[in-house]
This record gives C-alpha cells, structure tokens and sequence, in this order.
C-alpha cells in the first residue's frame, strides 16, 4: 500500500470513528436552559493555596519541575483540585493540580506541592510543580511535552521539596504505570500512583534515616524494565 | 463574530434545543470525557446567554467556545491515555475502538485538529482560526496526527 492509499485508509477510519462515537453521545437536549452548572462536584473550602502567575522556568531545566515564587499573594484552592495531602514532622503539606497558564499562553499540567506554612492566605507563594514531560524550547518559550515520554513508561520526572524538616520526593510517569516501589535497606514501599491531567503522580516522604534509596517502576506489579534508579539525598 | 444592533437568527432557548447536542459529541470526541462534555457545553451556553443579542453565528461562537474551554479550563480532566477514556456504554467495533484509543494518546490540540477537520468537516484554515493558531502550525499538527495514528495502527 502506498503513502496516498495509506492515508486515504486512514482518513476513512478516522471520519468513521468520530461519527461512531459521536453518535454514542444521545442525551437529548433538555425542555430549557438552566443557568446552573452542568456538573457539581465536592464542596470547596477555604485553607491555603496557590497564587496565578507566570511559571519561572530555570533555563537549564529540561525534565518538566519547576519552582514557583513570587509576589502574588495566596488564595484559596478548591478542594477538588487537592490530589492528596500529608504531613511530615508536624508540617502539612498538599500535592494538588496546577491551573497555571505557562509560556506561550499554554495551559499548565501536573501538580504542585504546597506546605502550609510556606503558603497561608494572604502570604506570597511558594510551591514547586511537576508535569510529566520535558520541555522544549520554542519560538516563545518553553512548552512541556510528553511525546518521547509516552514512548517509554520508565521514562519519569522526579524532584522534591522541603516540607518542615523532611524531604517530600514526587514522581510524575507515564500513565501506564501503577506503582513505585522505594526500597532501602531491607525495608520496601510501594507508592500509590494518582491521576493528574492522564499521567501518574505519587508522593515519598523520605524518613528521616534514609539518605539513599532505589526506586522502580511498576505495571501491575511488576518493573519496569530500565526505570531503576538509585537517589541519594544530600542533607544540609 | 459580533454586529451592532442585528440579532442572531435563532433564540437564545431554540440555539440551545438546536445545537446542545452537536455541541455536546464536539466536546466529548475534543476531550474523552462526558463529564467534560456537560461542563464546558454549559458554560459556553451560559458565557453566550447575556450577549446573545451581540452574537451574529452562534454555531460557531459555540464551537470556539466549546473548544477552548476543553483546552483551556477543563484541561486538567482530559485523558492523555487510552484507558483512561470514557468508554460509551455500547460495545463498539474493534477497528473503531483501537482508534478511539489512539486519538486519546494524541496531544490535546491534535486531537483538536482531528476532530474539527474530520468530525465537523471544518477546512484547516478554519481550524487555525478557531483554535487561533497560525494555519501553518495546524498544517503540521494535522500532519503530526496522521503519521502518529498511521504508525501507530500500522
């Protein structure tokens, strides 16, 4: 088959799925507009959260964190948007979804860790985000994208933060993977992996005796082949 | 697309019997997700409601509004793999399954491109324009679509 055909091919499948799932779609249209929301979801509350603003991106940064500082002053964060909380030490901290619009006026995916105490109401900002990716440097500045990382599940972003006295490591991997195990010594964790915009997040709070632990991904249960890792933490 | 003093052809309630359902299979093939669908197509209807007087083309203010909102606002619940779709509750062909994955795995402004150019029969050049993107970028995300499906079915 040649290029033409094959494209041809290709159209005619995709015209033929659209309209196919399209047609899935048949809730008819109600009696009259309703001027209330479609969808509800969980309740919101007041606590600590992130201000919007542009995303500083360390030009030599290629995996896709970033550090998040600056003048504008916290406000609130719905709680559908918190992916998990914790606390280390006494110190809370919240991993929840970023709804920043980074360069190039694109939307920006992943999450944000956030410590309460770093991040009351009123106070300036301060977070550090993870997207699943890598950026890329375009005309207009740095876009994260996902597409090598799609290509390999034990491809994955990894950076941590201080949360009060403990170190708090986040993953971001592929969508296909379930798990990370943490091993160290003869100890071994599996960490739960949560869905943010389709790709995988999961949080370590690294105790306090541990200065160097391996890390693996996992599909159901079992490792990702070339996703071992040993991480070494260096502390002040 | 706005006129001074002339209104739309259809009412605001006859444009929302008219077009909620399109609109609403545009969102779920743009973003995999009914509750999405629901979300964005409400808010474009209620975003439209106290300026439809000024609203000359409500289909395509519709579908531009649709659209952005699914890239823009709704973003953090669009799904970047495949099982991670809304599946429908009907059993589909195996041939229109397997694409239906795919599309999910493409990038969101791709599978943009797909659905406007192939779903709504929509020009490329009508395509940059309501994703207000150069219409050489769409060229080459349209063309990036293609050969990712080809190779990925192949």
């Amino acid at each position: 088959m040649n290029d033409t055909e094959d494209r041809d091919l290709i159209e005619q499948r995709l015209r033929h799925t659209l309209h196919t799932l399209a047609a899935t779609v048949t809730e008819g249209s109600p009696e009259g507009f309703d001027r209330r929301p479609a969808a509800r979801r969980s309740h919101r509350r007041r606590w600590f959260a992130l201000g919007i603003g542009a995303i500083a991106v360390p030009l030599a940064m290629t995996a896709a964190s970033y550090v998040h500082e600056g003048s504008e002053y916290v406000d609130t964060i719905p709680r559908s948007d918190i992916v998990l909380s914790g606390s280390v030490d006494g110190s809370r901290y919240l991993l929840v979804e970023s709804h920043r619009t980074g360069e190039c006026g694109v939307p920006v995916t992943g999450v944000e860790l956030v410590e309460e105490k770093k991040n009351l109401l009123g106070s300036e900002w301060s977070t550090t985000g993870y997207e699943y990716g890598e950026y890329l440097d375009t005309g207009c500045g740095y876009v994260n994208d996902t597409t090598r990382f799609l290509e390999d599940p034990a491809r994955y972003v990894d950076g941590g933060a201080w949360v009060g006295d403990s170190f708090v490591w986040v993953y971001a991997v592929h969508p296909d993977v379930t798990g990370v195990r943490i091993t160290w010594g003869d100890t071994s964790e599996d960490l739960r992996v949560h869905e943010v915009d389709g790709a995988g997040y999961a949080v370590f709070e690294v105790p306090h005796e541990v200065d160097e632990y391996t890390s693996e991904l996992l599909i159901g249960g079992r490792v990702v082949p070339g996703s071992h890792e040993v991480q070494s933490l260096r502390r002040p | 697309m706005t006129t001074e003093g002339q209104p739309p052809v259809l009412g605001f309630e006859d444009a929302y019997r008219e077009h909620r359902l399109a609109l609403l299979r545009l969102a779920y093939l743009v973003s995999g997700s009914h509750d999405v669908s629901e979300d964005v197509v409400q808010s474009a209807f209620t975003s439209a409601h106290d300026r439809w007087d000024q609203i000359d083309t409500p289909l395509p203010y519709l579908r531009r509004a649709v659209v952005n909102l699914v890239k823009d606002g709704q973003r953090r619940r669009l799904r970047l793999r495949t099982r991670a779709v809304d599946r429908p509750d009907v059993v589909l062909p195996p041939e229109v399954d397997e694409m239906w994955g795919q599309l999910a795995r493409l990038p969101r402004v791709q599978r943009a491109v797909v659905v406007l150019h192939y779903y709504e029969d929509l020009p490329l050049t009508e395509v940059a324009a309501l994703l207000d993107r150069p219409a050489t970028t769409v060229r080459s995300d349209h063309r990036r679509a293609l050969d990712k499906l080809r190779k990925a079915l192949a």
